[in-house]
């Protein structure tokens, strides 16, 4: 999957070596010609576009970024309220990711979503603690946790 | 009027924007870390502010040095990622052994899987 990476950067390479320049058009023209002759081995071959790895992998980014932003929005609002309502808890969700490194990834991002803090997993790995700062907002938590999920068995399967 | 409005470039603008929703968001942390009840809730007011918080305050001073410098300034991104790489964890592990070593929440939790379940063994209580 990922060495078609250095077969992109050779097929751009090429592309400005046969125009005979170093200019940034010719390296983005090399850039969609290469991506495009790799778009069609891939499908001979049967393998996975390494690039659509890398869009799920963009658009992780900017999930990311809007949920940090939800989360920021969350505690100022909680904290500033006139009269302090929430209720906190500790619910179990179902955990569907396996790996060490995903589910690090997964408690890590959990951690900076809105009125969520992961305390732990059970034994078997199918479920995962989450301290909630709300449970009013338990929907919102499931949610977040459901799309990080997703993201990550996107990027990584 | 307009003799100011045109000395301040758009970065300034920008930078200015940037500290104030930095200094915001940490002010507010710092007020739910106060007003608070127990550990449990203030860990969530210690940790998201503080992080986008500051990271806001990092990205304005890469934009106002990028700005005055003449070259992109990569280093406060740098600070920017290892931010976003150690403070959840901090803040996780931080609840995560005050579960563990039984510290009790202000009023006792209507829901509590984690308890019901037996998944999490407590220590004695530290005191």
């Amino acid at each position: 999957m990922w060495q078609q990476l250095p077969i992109h950067i050779l097929l751009t390479l090429g592309w400005m070596a046969l125009w005979g320049s170093s200019a940034w058009w010719h390296a983005a023209a090399g850039a969609v010609v290469g991506g495009a002759i790799l778009y069609a081995l891939t499908k001979g071959t049967g393998q996975p576009f390494y690039l659509k790895r890398v869009a799920a992998l963009v658009k992780f980014v900017i999930v990311f970024l809007w949920e940090l932003i939800m989360a920021a929005n969350f505690v100022v609002r909680i904290s500033t309220a006139p009269k302090p309502r929430h209720r906190p808890g500790i619910v179990a969700l179902p955990l569907r990711l396996k790996t060490d490194a995903t589910i690090t990834a997964l408690t890590h991002l959990l951690s900076l979503t809105p009125g969520a803090v992961p305390i732990g997993i059970s034994p078997d790995r199918s479920e995962i603690f989450i301290h909630c700062l709300d449970l009013n907002e338990l929907e919102a938590v499931r949610a977040s946790k459901e799309r990080f999920e997703d993201l990550l068995l996107e990027v990584t399967q | 009027m307009t003799e100011i409005l045109t000395s301040v470039s758009l970065s300034d603008l920008l930078t200015s924007l940037l500290l104030l929703a930095g200094a915001f968001l940490i002010l507010a942390g710092a007020i739910g870390v106060a007003r608070f009840a127990d550990f449990f809730s203030r860990v969530h007011a210690a940790g998201v502010p503080s992080t986008v918080g500051v990271a806001t305050v990092l990205a304005a001073s890469a934009v106002y040095l990028s700005a005055h410098m003449d070259q992109v300034f990569w280093k406060p991104i740098l600070a920017i990622t290892g931010l976003f790489l150690t403070v959840p964890l901090g803040t996780e592990m931080l609840a995560r052994a005050a579960y563990i070593t039984n510290v009790k929440p202000a009023e006792s939790y209507q829901r509590d899987d984690a308890e019901e379940r037996h998944a999490v063994e407590h220590k004695e209580a530290v005191e």
